[in-house]
């Protein structure tokens, strides 16, 4: 089960698992972003690079016009997928203190 | 323990249903489940978008002991590939050069502890193997 919700202030919210059988609705509403947007991920339990795709394809087409993705509360074995796959070097992820 | 699942996308939802009951009666922790679900969706995946040829059915092994847990996917019909000679991905690229595909395998290869690629007759086997008694990723594991 995957759901992702836009908040009325433009916030992203992730929930549960983003796999390949879930891409096409994330890859949805990603596609219409077009503004730097935070992406909450507390409630996303699983990643794998079907997700992945998504985020650096969404991250490409925003960084054309100086746009970004703000990645945050990821839980930490979904944030070692993003380290492991270094995607630090291409997010701007805010770790949980 | 085995089980067979159409080779298409949505089957991914009964092969972790399939996979979480074995873990679960395993007590696996929730890391090493990680990978282990991680590892059979990349490869299953592949097998559905690059081996549409093959038989209509993928078959999943999957063994645990306290030591490690074995899972297996047999791939019959269509066209071998073996993963394990899959081209490296060069992480250290930047945003503009990374290309948006071709992380799974990779994925796979720096977190699991084995991955082995067999074909004998008509089909190819899968075997991966993750290790319960070490952390469930490495730091800069180099293979």
């Amino acid at each position: 089960m995957f759901t992702i919700t836009v908040k009325d202030d433009g916030e992203i919210v992730l929930s549960g698992r983003l796999d390949a059988s879930q891409v096409e609705i994330a890859d949805a509403v990603f596609n219409r972003m077009n503004a730097t947007t935070r992406v909450n991920f507390q409630d996303l339990d699983y990643i794998s690079s079907a997700g992945l795709g998504i985020l650096l394809k969404t991250q490409k087409r925003l960084g054309s016009t100086g746009q970004f993705l703000v990645l945050f509360n990821m839980n930490k074995l979904v944030r070692d997928v993003f380290r492991i796959a270094r995607f630090d070097l291409v997010f701007r992820i805010e770790d949980t203190p | 323990m085995q089980r067979s699942f159409r080779r298409e996308i949505r089957s991914l939802e009964g092969i972790f249903l399939f996979l979480d009951r074995l873990m679960d009666v395993h007590g696996t922790d929730p890391g090493h489940a990680y990978v282990i679900r991680l590892a059979v969706e990349e490869m299953f995946t592949n097998m559905v978008k690059y081996n549409r040829g093959g038989d209509p059915e993928v078959i999943l092994g999957f063994e645990c002991n306290g030591k490690a847990c074995i899972v297996t996917l047999v791939d019959c019909g269509g066209v071998p590939f073996d993963v394990t000679s899959a081209g490296e991905v060069d992480t250290s690229m930047s945003l503009d050069e990374r290309p948006v595909g071709g992380l799974g395998i990779y994925l796979v290869r720096q977190m699991v502890d084995d991955l082995r690629y067999e074909f004998s007759g008509r089909c190819g086997t899968i075997t991966i193997v993750k290790n319960l008694e070490d952390p469930h990723v490495h730091d800069h594991r180099q293979r």
